[in-house]
């Protein structure tokens, strides 16, 4: 993959992450917190793309850096030629490749096809370090590595101190040495072809714009009871605040449910908002916690004894306000209590559709 | 030189057909990024048509994890490299010798503490512990900081408090499990590692760079590492995803009295689900019906090898390292959290 290519990727994946962390819908897929990190996140990618974009196209312009006896010739097709310095010279860094740090009287010549010849110091020579290329006609090429990479003749990687005017050197370890016959294409953007996966988040985030887990998720995942409820002791629920209809979160809800001996929930009316699901012949309200990401998103249910969500499609999101049916969250229902609903009103889905 | 011949059939070819694109008249050549317009274009014409085909339960629930998964990750790979990019462009190889001991054994040990120090999510541990190697320091060290950082850090530990309230012991024992998995993979890999199982391109050493050129050298590094390192992290997304769908629920329900069964299987699962090192223990918490051996072999598991990270260890230092390095860490991973549960007195 071309230089070129991989810096609008990155600026694409950057600018998606700006995107949703902006818009707000990155809270279908993290936690509020994660906000300040995405956007920072996806600022730096960008910057990254940008800044080598810049200076690519500058260098492509001044062909010649002005280092002292520097030579860089057509940093050229994507590729670049950096730092010819001392004397050094990089040409053709080639259709994709780099040659880069032609140091110290070394030359990076042709970085070629999509392969780079990195690091000729130190009066090392990295030749042809492209598809195809040999490795080193290399006299100290110390630090060759990679030039060749994939070519036919193959990666000879860690070419050092070659032997002075011959013909790939003395190549220490020749690695995968002969994968394929001359003209073979091999390996040759090795390190870059797993790049083109950038594309795919990018894609997700911009045409497909996944929605919030639902019902799906909860059905998947049934089995798994609320964790914080899992250690809970009953010293740790105080009474539910006064007041004739008290909004609960459904994790606290399930959680005072299953493990608060006090009963604090007992005889009053609370109301809470989630989902509808329809699993094994009942209605529950369910909401999804996660921690981190909605990779690590456990559900917590309540099953709606009658009311109009039984005719409410999965993933309506509803408030309902009702008073739970006490003695109904057990180790065997995976801590889903009974409800009975006296309202169930339809709510418009949440911009944030997680417990924390 | 056997092979001399060949190498110069090689050039001959290689001349024949696209060498030496500057002496050349230039002919339009379909290039990447010609390509990745035309998928741009495509994807957006077919807009609709992908919408339709990810409507299905399944893959909406996939896809939303996928996502997540990137989302949560990407921002901790940008710090990773970046602070691999300071370590190139900053530091000098020299520094880092100094700091460290010279035997590997010790080493070892040092990279493991320094791991409790910095708080890293897994993804921002590979491309520094890459950079790391490539700077000089003794790869079992740096291979030590790799499994340790993101493990037993601070913010890790205070989750699994969190999570697990009321029993310090899971805290105290995950901290030894881990550490002693990073400390023990140091070790054999001092003892038995081969050098050439790492891809040279993870080992090149970045010649010490002047003032001037730092920066530049600096946002290069970064950059390449993100390109490269974000491809595989992608595809370990991409796996964990379709896991996360396909893995059967009953898997964390039923295991209830089965202690062995439950260790297996909890240890696969720290594999599959990939979660963030911060996160799990909440998700370990979550299986009730499981005794806490497990658990605590799913958190040690975790941070240390799963298929996320798999596909970062393959991209970044070679598949022939990760076919070993992998087994290997889950291995003594599973050992180590089943020594410290039993000193500990988890049970």
């Amino acid at each position: 993959m071309k230089r070129e290519t991989q810096n609008i990727l990155l600026i694409l994946l950057g600018g998606a992450l700006v995107k949703i962390a902006a818009n707000g819908d990155y809270l279908r897929y993290v936690k509020p917190a994660q906000q300040p990190w995405i956007i920072a996140g996806g600022a730096v990618m960008v910057l990254l793309g940008a800044v080598a974009i810049v200076r690519d196209l500058v260098a492509s312009r001044r062909p010649a850096l002005d280092d002292p006896g520097g030579h860089a010739e057509y940093g050229g097709h994507g590729g670049h030629a950096e730092y010819g310095e001392h004397g050094g010279r990089a040409e053709y860094g080639g259709h994709g490749g780099h040659a880069e740090y032609g140091e110290h009287g070394g030359r990076a010549e042709y970085g070629g096809h999509g392969g780079h010849a990195e690091y000729g110091e130190h009066g090392g020579h990295a030749e042809y370090g492209g598809r195809g290329g040999p490795g080193e006609h290399g006299s100290h090429a110390a630090h060759g590595s990679e030039a060749g990479l994939g070519g036919p003749g193959g990666h000879a990687s860690e070419v050092e101190l070659g032997g002075p005017g011959e013909h790939g050197g003395h190549a220490a370890h020749r690695d995968h040495a002969d994968h394929g016959s001359p003209g073979e294409h091999g390996d040759h953007s090795h390190s870059a072809r797993p790049a083109w996966l950038l594309l795919v988040p990018v894609l997700a985030v911009f045409l497909v714009a996944p929605p919030a887990l639902g019902a799906d998720s909860v059905i998947r995942t049934e089995a798994r009871a609320p964790s914080s409820a899992a250690v809970a002791n009953a010293a740790a629920f105080p009474p539910l605040p006064p007041g004739n209809v008290v909004p609960l979160a459904v994790n606290d809800f399930v959680t005072r449910a299953g493990w608060d001996a006090a009963g604090t929930l007992n005889g009053r009316t609370v109301s809470l908002t989630g989902f509808v699901v329809h699993t094994g012949g009942s209605t529950l309200l369910a909401r999804l916690v996660i921690s981190c990401c909605a990779a690590d998103a456990f559900p917590v249910t309540v099953r709606l004894r009658g009311g109009q969500a039984d005719h409410l499609a999965s993933d309506a999101w509803i408030q309902v306000t009702g008073q739970i049916v006490p003695g109904t969250a057990t180790k065997d229902n995976s801590y889903t209590p009974d409800f009975t609903p006296a309202s169930v009103t339809p709510v418009p889905t949440p911009k944030d559709p997680y417990e924390y | 030189m056997s092979d001399g011949p060949g190498i110069i059939a090689v050039v001959n070819i290689v001349s024949d057909t696209e060498a030496e694109p500057g002496r050349r008249t230039r002919r339009f050549r379909i290039s990447s990024v010609e390509v990745l317009c035309a998928i741009l274009l495509i994807a957006i014409l077919a807009q609709g048509w992908l919408q339709d085909v990810f409507d299905v339960p399944a893959l909406r629930t996939g896809s939303t994890v996928f996502v997540a998964v990137c989302v949560q990750a990407l921002p901790f790979l940008v710090l990773g490299v970046l602070i691999s990019g300071a370590i190139a462009a900053f530091v000098p190889a020299r520094v880092l010798e100094k700091v460290l001991p010279r035997r590997a054994g010790a080493a070892v040990g040092v990279a493991g503490l320094a791991g409790v120090a910095l708080p890293g999510c897994e993804c921002a541990s590979v491309p520094v512990a890459r950079r790391l190697m490539g700077q000089g320091v003794a790869p079992a060290a740096a291979l030590t900081f790799l499994l340790a950082a993101p493990a037993v850090n601070p913010v890790v530990l205070v989750a699994t408090a969190v999570a697990f309230p009321g029993k310090p012991e899971m805290v105290l024992a995950r901290f030894a499990g881990s550490l002693a998995t990073a400390m023990v993979m140091g070790w054999l890999w001092a003892r038995w590692g081969k050098l050439e199982w790492i891809t040279a391109r993870a080992l090149r050493r970045l010649p010490d760079v002047a003032g001037g050129r730092r920066w530049r050298v600096f946002a290069e590094t970064a950059r390449t590492d993100l390109v490269e390192a974000g491809g595989f992290l992608v595809l370990g997304a991409l796996i964990s995803s379709a896991l996360n769908v396909l893995v059967p629920a009953r898997w964390f329900g039923v295991l209830g009295d089965q202690l062995v069964l439950g260790v297996v299987v909890l240890a696969v699962l720290a594999v599959v689900l990939a979660l963030c090192s911060e996160a799990d223990a909440f998700v370990a918490a979550s299986l009730t019906a499981l005794p806490l051996l497990p658990k605590l072999v799913f958190l040690v598991v975790g941070p240390a090898i799963d298929v996320k990270l798999f596909a970062l260890q393959a991209g970044t230092f070679g598949r022939s390292f990760a076919v070993r390095f992998a087994p290997a860490t889950f291995v003594v991973a599973v050992a180590c959290a089943l020594g410290a549960g039993f000193l500990v007195g988890v049970a």
